[in-house]
């Protein structure tokens, strides 16, 4: 229990419900020093939705051609031609729908960046403990770039940077290249994440909204790789509506092997 | 008759007792808290011989880079000693590439797999935990676990392209295991042929605070006669180094470019792109 009394005496405000080294103890660089809680493990998500609607269950404050955007979305879904989609087109999700999503995370905690492996999309996420803006290499890119740093017992993530080819969730509400998206990551319990995450992107919304996420610790999983180049079939035609079932190399084999079973005499 | 919740509540207590004086001395902590923290405190005694003999371990952990290496030859500068079958395919992957039709799975957007991603050219980063290494790479953003805390499950067999992981330390060495894979991995980008029976083992080795030796024996009694050594030296690049996101390949699959498909918000900045 030393570590708890040496945790709670130098960060002062280590509220008392909380566990010491709660996560994967084992699964930290032994440089992170005790004062700073341990977030590492694997997280299986508990909210994942194809929707991520505001928390406090008002409208999301679309600006018209975000509104339009959506709509457009939901009328072609409805009617059986769904639109374009990174991820059926095996492209990453970006920030915040990696939170939204039914796959786990790993989490690694170094002294100097905090990785966050995304099971889905083969991906991860890097998150900058240096404080230092983007280098000036920087170019946008799917997941954006994450700066972080702890306010007490909360890991608090500002990404800005992205490339504004992907969605805010599945359902379509849209976003632009100028969206900062500021999370703030905690355990509400010794074994559940939260992850409170204020989307403020002017373009596309009127105000800044917020929505929450929860991952519950599970040690014994390790995260699988999780290759969607393999079976890549809905590629979407020139206007962006997506096929059914066409090409993929999986899908190539399965059709012959179907095929094959097919012919006389087998 | 019992009540069920009576009996619940009451073995919780006993084990949140059985836990500590602590926990139970501890009015803010629910029953359920109590036995999470017992569990993590059982993790961390458990674990703490494991933690303080890592403290120990030389840190090959941080960003890595290496050159790339197109056509990979033994430790000795020859070539891997193929089998027939294995010699009769690498040329004609070879042939096939110079004729501009190749069917290297990197260039459908497919992982190259381990240990090719090895000698890919692109930052490594390495974290080093007491129970598990991770390598995560710059190239097509790939992840790379080795849990250290035994041989793969392999319960249910699921051959992947990374293959399984397991590793160990031996004196101031990482050692590495992988099996498991699927088979149609290249081992390079020239075409050297890789079974599912392949067994990758590596040792990880600190020359100097900068450089990192990684000595990969190859044994694959289908393709290759005998067991083959190469090696790839990586520079240390600074921990904070800018590391590109690179799985995007996908886009380049599609019949029309990306900014195609992206919301149309007419003059809000995406025609930056």
């Amino acid at each position: 229990m030393a570590l708890t009394t040496a945790a709670a005496s130098a960060q002062g405000a280590r509220p008392a419900g909380l566990g010491p080294v709660m996560g994967d103890p084992t699964r930290r660089d032994v440089r992170v020093p005790d004062t700073v809680p341990n977030i590492s493990g694997t997280w299986v998500s508990q909210s994942s939705n194809r929707t991520i609607p505001p928390a406090d269950g008002g409208p999301t404050p679309f600006l018209p051609w975000a509104q339009g955007y959506f709509d457009q979305r939901a009328k072609a879904e409805a009617a059986g031609q769904p639109l374009f989609d990174p991820n059926a087109s095996c492209l990453p999700s970006g920030v915040p729908r990696t939170l939204s999503v039914p796959y786990p995370l790993d989490i690694v905690q170094t002294p100097d960046v905090i990785m966050i492996g995304v099971e889905v999309m083969h991906t991860y996420r890097m998150i900058h403990m240096d404080g230092k803006p983007p280098p000036p290499e920087y170019k946008p890119s799917f997941l954006g770039y994450s700066v972080g740093h702890w306010d007490g017992d909360t890991l608090v993530i500002e990404t800005t940077g992205m490339n504004g080819y992907t969605q805010v969730d599945e359902e379509g509400r849209p976003k632009s290249m100028s969206i900062k998206v500021t999370e703030h990551v905690r355990k509400v319990a010794p074994d559940i994440l939260e992850d409170t995450f204020t989307i403020d992107d002017p373009k596309t919304y009127s105000h800044p909204w917020t929505a929450r996420s929860h991952f519950k610790w599970d040690p014994k999983y390790r995260l699988a790789e999780y290759i969607c180049e393999e079976n890549n079939r809905n590629k979407p035609d020139a206007t962006g509506k997506l096929r059914h079932g066409q090409g993929g190399r999986l899908n190539a084999q399965e059709q012959k092997t179907s095929a094959q079973d097919k012919k006389p005499g087998k | 008759m019992i009540d069920r919740k009576i009996l619940a509540a009451a073995a919780a207590s006993v084990l949140a007792l059985a836990a500590g004086a602590s926990f139970a001395q501890n009015p803010a902590l629910t029953s359920h808290e109590a036995q999470l923290r017992a569990r993590d405190q059982a993790v961390l005694d458990k674990d703490k011989a494991l933690i303080e003999a890592d403290r120990k371990h030389p840190r090959i952990g941080g960003m890595w880079l290496a050159e790339p290496i197109a056509t990979i030859k033994t430790a000795d500068g020859k070539l891997p000693p193929m089998t027939p079958a294995a010699a009769k395919l690498y040329r004609q992957r070879i042939a096939e590439r110079k004729a501009g039709k190749t069917d290297d799975p990197v260039e459908a957007c497919l992982p190259p797999g381990t240990p090719r991603s090895l000698w890919s050219g692109q930052l490594i980063f390495i974290t080093q935990a007491p129970a598990k290494v991770t390598l995560f790479h710059q190239y097509k953003h790939l992840i790379r676990h080795v849990f250290l805390d035994g041989p793969p499950k392999l319960d249910e067999p699921d051959p992947n392209w990374e293959g399984h992981s397991s590793g160990w330390w031996e004196g101031d060495a990482l050692r590495i295991e992988t099996i498991g894979f699927n088979g149609e991995q290249w081992v390079d980008s020239a075409g050297l042929p890789q079974s599912p029976d392949m067994k990758v083992d590596e040792t990880l080795k600190l020359l100097d605070a900068n450089t990192l030796e990684d000595s990969v024996t190859v044994a694959d009694p289908k393709y290759y006669s005998a067991p083959w050594t190469t090696k790839v030296t990586f520079k240390r690049q600074a921990d904070n180094a800018y590391m590109a996101e690179d799985n995007a390949c996908a886009e380049r699959l599609l019949e029309v470019p990306l900014k195609n498909y992206a919301p149309s918000d007419g003059g809000t900045g995406l025609s930056e792109r």
